[in-house]
């Protein structure tokens, strides 16, 4: 507030006269410093007003300019989007798959059920020797028959109950790509942070400017380390070559004498 | 050689499903030695103490990268003859070719199935000793 101490004490100076004017009765003199008092105190808040304004013109000068702002808004948050659906996919597709095969595991289990149930009543005959031969003879071809198919189904239950593991490593996918986004509102927060701070520093008219510019950069230095990072999602355009799966990873190996 | 069964394996995932899914494949295939770790941090004094076979890392991770662990393994004396096989999502040209460089002895991209771990996993161990 340089000007207002300047102002205030030529104020104080003139104020000074206009006691003195008034003491010694000078009339003409006391109505000429009271109207040269009444002038200085308007300029000082035009000033005060002028300066106001200039203040909230640079700081949205300061908004438009910060291409970060621009950048998360067109990319950053596109690619967060873009992000989460994919989250959305995986997550639908693995539940969908989960389902698919508890659905044919079902059945695999009530066919073993219904046959033990079925053998358990038999031999409980048998073991009260209430069986005849012929009955035995059956008995026996039907136990043959469970167990071949017992055997069948309950290594098919293993392949379904293995297809239901795979199908969780959505799980640590989609948590990668989520940690990404959360790192990204991360990322906003502090730059909004770092706005409120440069247009508090253009009313304040302090000089802090620099170390605004530098939390930006900081900014900008964790996400070029981190881009690399993470899973690949499809339909984001990336920087950097990706390879579209195994079969390419492998070739690009063996290209490198593995 | 028959691959010996018993080799005590680490297993590092940041993330408990991935270890635990590892875990059941790996014993699904005859492997029932295993340790975990979260991270390559919490792996390093595991891999000092001793008595580890055969490694397989995540890469992105906190703390500790997979990549820096497999430098780690690679720098120490005692651990840099280990097997390690990666498992994970990272599959940039760049990254693969760091990791090659690195001295990684496999690597897989997530989401895999069961045939690709046996098959790496026997593919290592083929080259080691023939």
């Amino acid at each position: 507030m340089v000007t207002d101490v300047v102002i205030d004490e030529a104020f104080i100076l003139r104020a000074k006269d206009l006691v003195a004017s008034a003491e010694s009765g000078n009339d003409e003199e006391v109505k000429i410093i009271l109207d040269e008092l009444a002038v200085m105190k308007e300029t000082s808040l035009f000033q005060e007003l002028g300066r106001l304004t200039r203040d909230v013109h640079e700081t949205f000068k300061a908004f438009r300019s910060d291409s970060r702002i621009t950048e998360l808004a067109d990319g950053d948050m596109a690619d967060a989007k873009e992000r989460l659906h994919y989250v959305i996919s995986m997550t639908q597709q693995a539940a969908d798959a989960t389902m698919t095969h508890i659905e044919a595991a079902i059945p695999l289990c009530e066919n073993i059920t219904e046959g033990t149930s079925e053998l358990l009543s038999s031999w409980e005959k048998f073991t009260q020797r209430q069986m005849d031969a012929n009955e035995f003879r059956q008995l026996s071809k039907t136990l043959k028959v469970f167990l071949e198919t017992a055997n069948n189904d309950s290594m098919a239950l293993m392949s379904k109950l293995n297809e239901i593991m795979m199908a969780q490593s959505y799980q640590d996918i989609t948590g990668q790509i989520i940690y990404k986004v959360i790192k990204l509102v991360e990322d906003v927060e502090k730059d909004l942070i770092n706005l409120i701070k440069l247009s508090s520093e253009h009313i304040g008219r302090d000089v802090l400017e620099p170390a605004a510019d530098k939390d930006l950069t900081e900014v900008e230095k964790n996400k070029a380390k981190h881009s690399l990072d993470g899973p690949v999602v499809p339909g984001l355009a990336d920087e950097v070559e990706t390879l579209s799966g195994q079969d390419e990873v492998d070739d690009l190996l063996s290209s490198l004498g593995f | 050689m028959e691959l010996n069964k018993d080799m005590k394996i680490l297993i590092v995932d940041d993330f408990s499903t991935m270890r635990r899914i590892i875990k059941n494949l790996l014993r699904d295939l005859g492997f029932t030695n295993t340790v975990e770790a979260d991270d390559g941090l919490t792996a390093v004094p595991i891999l000092a103490a001793g008595g580890i076979d055969f490694l397989v890392t995540d890469w992105n991770m906190p703390g500790m990268q997979g990549i820096d662990l497999l430098r780690h393994v690679r720098a120490d004396e005692k651990l840099a003859k280990m097997p390690v096989l990666m498992v994970t999502a990272e599959q940039k040209r760049e990254q693969i070719i760091e990791a090659a460089q690195a001295g990684v002895n496999g690597y897989i991209v997530k989401p895999f199935t069961a045939a690709t771990l046996k098959e790496k996993i026997d593919k290592i161990f083929e080259r080691i000793d023939a």
